[in-house]
């Protein structure tokens, strides 16, 4: 059985190069950054936001600006890594993983992401799905 | 509620189909429309002044222009209707004439306990759900088949009324501008036009503006400024814009013009009936009648204004979004919105959705420089 092909940082760095040529995109030894602006509405604010990525590891998405912040019922804002990094798939599910590329997959996933948000702080309400891991015992 | 790569058109639609939530719904429609075609057999069955009079029935006021608003609170929907006669009505007094039509509705079985006399209509109360006020009138020449006269209780005479002239000049104001912004972007993107995206901007801007008016005046109704006014002022002032938006900036910035010159001179602003300039709508307005009804009025433009001017700053959704709540009240604006979210997360789960490459905005349409968004799980906690 043909294992699918992982793609290489340098394929990763090439290809959001190309889709996006509004980005900075910056291929280092182990790693590929990108960032750039965003917004997901035409009357949204643009959002900045910076990407870090190590093949086979999950790639860091980051909010720049404006600061991300608590909704008016004061809910914490959901769906995030400590550190406020987006939490944009499950893992389990391999939505991403190193056969898929970064610029198919985290960047839209991200304005869906800021779509979601500015609604959440707009209704007080989440409607984009999404699970939370199971708390751990203490 | 589809996304659109312009803002102005995104704001447009949002404002269009706000509008849309708060209009008089289809079924009600039909509900008004066999309760007047049933008032029309009544007096059609009669044996008496109706059995050889020459009458028509029509729908005036926002029925007939497109401009209606649901009331808050208990109140009902108002459907206002004409009897419209062709008579010698000279020959007759205007007493003579209302109490035929008062007759007809009080010997009936089904409407006599309905019947409610108003100054010139009788009112039909259709309890919990909508009243109909009836409006006798007699065709006052053989030339001009909209003007009427009417009985006018206070007055003891006949006054003057033109309620489809009335209509006729809204509309043709309406139709000032040919495709509006919404329709021209609906007809780029492909999508069919129908009756949300052929409504003119006029009417939503008069739908919206009423909506504010019951908003601001929601702690005060007593001096709330009247629909006839509202709808008159914006017919006026309209210059065919294209945009609901710049439709309703640019008859805030006539209002603030005019009162301003007229200010300046130590006049009111007068709003005349543009059919027959003999009527005044605004004369409650005089100072020896109830000039806070302007004052308030004056106060409510600026208002407005003030939030309007906030609309046209950038600042995001958010800030948008906290305006139009307090312009048009919170259940209207959410109520769009979340049209658009179910719309949004729908074509998410057909993964007919993407973003531009360009913005990053959403959009439906898988066309060029757009980035398919595939299937996600949000994941994470709350932090």
């Amino acid at each position: 059985m043909n294992s699918k092909k992982k793609y290489t940082l340098a394929e990763q760095f090439v290809a959001l190069k190309k889709d996006y040529p509004e980005f900075k995109v910056r291929l280092e030894k182990n790693r590929v950054f990108c960032s750039g602006q965003l917004r997901p509405t035409a009357r949204s604010v643009y959002y900045s936001f910076k990407l870090s990525y190590k093949v086979g590891t999950r790639p860091k998405v980051k909010i720049t600006s404006p600061v991300l912040k608590r909704n008016f019922k004061n809910d914490k804002i959901p769906h995030v890594y400590p550190y406020n990094e987006l939490c944009l798939y499950y893992p389990n599910y391999q939505e991403f993983n190193s056969e898929k590329l970064i610029a198919d997959c985290i960047i839209p996933w991200t304005s869906l992401w800021l779509y979601h948000y500015e609604n959440w702080h707009i209704t007080g309400k989440w409607e984009g799905g999404g699970m939370h891991p199971k708390l751990k015992n203490k | 509620m589809i996304q659109f790569n312009n803002k102005n058109t995104q704001l447009d639609d949002l404002l269009a189909r706000m509008a849309e939530e708060i209009q008089l719904d289809d079924t009600r429609k039909e509900r008004m429309e066999s309760a007047y075609r049933a008032i029309e057999s009544l007096l059609n069955e009669d044996t008496g002044f109706f059995k050889d009079a020459i009458f028509e029935i029509y729908p005036q006021g926002s029925v007939r222009i497109g401009t209606t608003v649901k009331p808050t609170g208990k109140n009902e929907f108002d459907l206002d209707i004409v009897v419209h006669i062709v008579m010698n009505w000279e020959e007759y007094s205007p007493q003579f004439v209302y109490n035929q039509l008062k007759r007809v509705l009080q010997n009936s079985d089904r409407y006599r306990d309905k019947v409610e006399p108003k100054n010139r209509c009788i009112r039909l109360n259709y309890a919990g759900d909508f009243h109909m006020d009836i409006l006798p009138g007699c065709q006052e020449t053989e030339i001009d088949y909209n003007k009427l006269v009417v009985p006018d209780r206070k007055l003891g005479d006949w006054t003057s009324s033109n309620p489809r002239g009335y209509g006729k000049w809204f509309i043709d104001k309406s139709n000032l501008v040919k495709m509006s912004l919404l329709e021209k972007a609906y007809a780029m993107e492909n999508l069919p036009a129908d009756e949300f995206s052929k409504k003119k901007p006029l009417q939503r801007a008069v739908q919206l503006i009423k909506m504010y008016r019951d908003e601001y005046f929601n702690d005060n109704k007593e001096m709330a400024t009247s629909s006839i006014i509202l709808t008159t002022i914006a017919g006026e002032f309209y210059g065919g814009e294209e945009s609901i938006f710049d439709t309703i900036d640019n008859i805030i910035g006539r209002i603030k013009q005019s009162l301003s010159d007229l200010n300046w001179n130590g006049d009111r602003l007068k709003v005349l009936n543009p059919v027959n300039n003999d009527e005044d709508f605004s004369d409650k307005w005089e100072e020896d009648k109830e000039p806070e009804l302007y004052e308030y009025f004056k106060k409510f433009v600026a208002h407005l204004d003030a939030q309007w001017q906030n609309l046209k700053e950038d600042n995001g959704v958010l800030e948008e979004a906290n305006i139009l709540k307090g312009l048009f009240g919170e259940s209207a604006f959410l109520r769009a919105q979340n049209s658009q979210v179910s719309y949004i997360e729908k074509a998410r789960k057909s993964s007919e959705i993407g973003i531009n490459t360009k913005t990053g905005i959403l959009t439906e349409s898988l066309a060029i420089a757009t980035k398919k968004v595939r299937s996600n799980t949000f994941f994470g906690s709350e932090q």
